[in-house]
């Protein structure tokens, strides 16, 4: 019974009711009108237009000063590969002379002083193919050529 | 060398995926906080300092629960769709524009529409195989929107390849040297904003996991990796389609830290549409893929055509 | 290729042994007849969920179909425009997106697009 006795405070409302509820619509602020918009929307493409094609012009001629230099270096490029298969064939070449030097009669690039290849003149570069270009070299090399350069 | 390279690219690979997994979980962090603050509350606050860890925690919660064996399901392609779809995200990742240490795809639009057009597949094999009314009603809702915005997604995109004339993802960046896409396809950037959200099911079209409707949607049979490989594949396609964006209208230089920062900003965009609209309908929702941006994605491809003409 | 499909090899054996973790860490409990049968609200599943479906979804499908076919058509002309004759180019791409948007309109007129009859 004791426990009634303490004062309470009822939820009421306060003095005065509540606040009315503001249930009316809030319409957002309309900054610019539709036609404004528009117009806009049409400037501000047309000069995004005018700078793509001044980026475009640009990468136009960035293409062609890749182009020229590319054709300008191709030859340099052609002498470098040139010159590395050369050598390649001059290393194939000792390291044969260095493996067959115990076998009497032998010749380089010939088999026991027959030519392998008779109707050619005897200037004509034979292309090597492709296992006997990697015979003298580790096996590496050949590995890496066939199976990550040429199949990748 | 040549095999150094190889082995520098598994490296990128692995830090990549990586990457993806610790950047999708600190994604659903930044969710849940931004959520909380949009719906006036806290989001998580405790696990670690200052919640930073909770998404390890959710993590480990999550692989360690216990997986449900569906009776009269089709067990296989229950077990494997979620695996599959996680495949397709994490390749769809090897896109991203690295100059060094990853591959450069020359055609990287059509692995991009190759990946995502797959996707569809593994959502209609969960929804069917779990034999539930309401994953296969999730996984049939899934897979018509899915198609659907992947019209416009794909005409979309065909306009701003028409502007860089180029496959290569690459090129993005040196055509956007002066003036980003953004400005110059305004209206093309929201329609793929808005279809990319419904292509990756996010919340104002996400009727293939309709909260309220169908309970959790086409992955309702799923409980703990399964699960959580859906959850990681949806939320890296939702962070690739973010990147996407940004490569493809806001200037994509992808070394740099602004970079990363607006790709944050769209994903925050993601966020903030799902935490302030309310769901579609749908048969709306096929009006607009099918008849607005169809026609407006066509129309804009019909009007770059002639300006890149003029240009040629 | 064989670069990227070594990628995807071990995109694969990533993803499968993350599945394969959590099912060898989870919790295990023992074969529960409410667990495993399909999730209903509570109630025992009623009905088959193999069940036929509405045929709007088949239309919707027969209709992107059409088009993705078009959109694949439409892609080759972007590597084409080095290798082919500069006005050719011009109008079959021209021409070619011109009925494909006309198509979508015969669609639309002819009411295909519709969602509810």
């Amino acid at each position: 019974m004791e426990a009634c006795q303490v004062a309470r405070k009822q939820d009421l409302p306060p003095p005065g009711g509540y606040k009315p509820i503001p249930y009316k619509r809030v319409p957002a602020k309309t900054l610019f009108s539709g036609y404004t918009m528009f117009a806009g929307y049409f400037g501000i493409t047309a000069f995004a237009m005018y700078l793509y094609s001044l980026n475009y012009k640009q990468i136009l001629r960035d293409q062609i000063e890749m182009r020229s230099a590319k054709m300008a270096i191709y030859p340099m490029l052609l002498a470098e590969r040139d010159r590395a298969y050369l050598k390649q064939l001059r290393k194939n070449r000792d390291a044969e002379a260095e493996l067959m030097k115990d076998v009497p009669g032998w010749e380089v690039g010939t088999y026991y002083g027959e030519k392998v290849y008779k109707l050619l003149p005897p200037d004509t570069l034979v292309e090597p193919i492709f296992h006997e270009y990697y015979a003298h070299s580790r096996s590496w090399e050949w590995f890496q050529r066939a199976y990550l350069k040429l199949r990748s | 060398m040549f095999m150094n390279d190889i082995y520098m690219i598994f490296l990128g690979l692995l830090i990549l995926i990586i990457g993806i997994l610790v950047g999708v979980a600190y994604l659903t962090l930044l969710e849940r906080k931004v959520l909380g603050y949009i719906q006036i509350r806290k989001g998580p606050n405790k696990v670690g300092f200052m919640g930073i860890l909770q998404p390890f925690s959710d993590a480990i919660k999550l692989f360690t629960k216990e997986q449900t064996y569906p009776n009269f399901s089709n067990y296989l392609s229950y077990y494997f769709s979620p695996i599959l779809s996680f495949i397709l995200s994490l390749m769809i990742w090897l896109l991203i524009p690295y100059y060094f240490n990853m591959i450069s795809f020359n055609l990287g639009i059509l692995f991009f529409l190759c990946c995502t057009s797959l996707g569809v597949y593994t959502v209609m094999v969960a929804g069917w195989s779990s034999n539930s009314n309401y994953a296969l009603l999730g996984g049939l809702r899934a897979v018509a929107q899915t198609i659907s915005y992947e019209v416009s997604l794909a005409l979309i995109l065909m306009s701003s390849i028409i502007m860089i004339m180029d496959f290569n993802l690459m090129m993005f960046f040196v055509y956007q040297n002066y003036v980003w896409f953004i400005i110059l396809m305004f209206p093309l950037s929201l329609c793929w904003m808005s279809s990319s959200l419904a292509e990756t099911n996010r919340t104002p079209f996400d009727f293939a996991e309709g909260e309220s409707e169908l309970v959790s949607g086409f992955n309702i049979e799923y409980s703990s990796g399964g699960f959580a490989l859906i959850f990681l594949a949806e939320y890296s396609s939702i962070l690739f389609m973010s990147l996407l964006f940004i490569l493809m209208y806001m200037g994509g230089f992808s070394l740099s830290i602004i970079f990363y920062l607006k790709l944050v900003f769209i994903f925050f965009l993601f966020i903030w549409v799902r935490g302030t609209l309310p769901r579609y309908r749908y048969d709306k929702l096929m009006y607009l893929a099918w008849k607005s941006y169809l026609p407006i994605s066509l129309n804009f491809l019909l009007f770059f055509l002639g300006f890149k003409i003029l240009l040629l | 290729m064989i670069l990227l499909t070594n990628i995807f090899i071990i995109i694969m054996l990533i993803s499968n042994i993350m599945m394969f973790l959590s099912i060898i860490l989870s919790k295990k409990s023992f074969m529960d007849r409410e667990k495993c049968s399909p999730f209903e609200c509570g109630f025992d599943p009623k009905s088959s969920a193999r069940i036929p479906f509405s045929l709007h979804f088949f239309l919707i499908t027969v209709i992107f179909l059409i088009f993705d076919v078009e959109i694949a058509l439409i892609f080759p002309i972007i590597p084409l425009y080095k290798l082919v004759n500069f006005i050719f180019w011009t109008k079959i791409s021209f021409f070619f997106i011109l009925i494909l948007l006309i198509g979508l309109y015969h669609e639309w007129n002819q009411n295909m697009l519709n969602w509810t009859n």
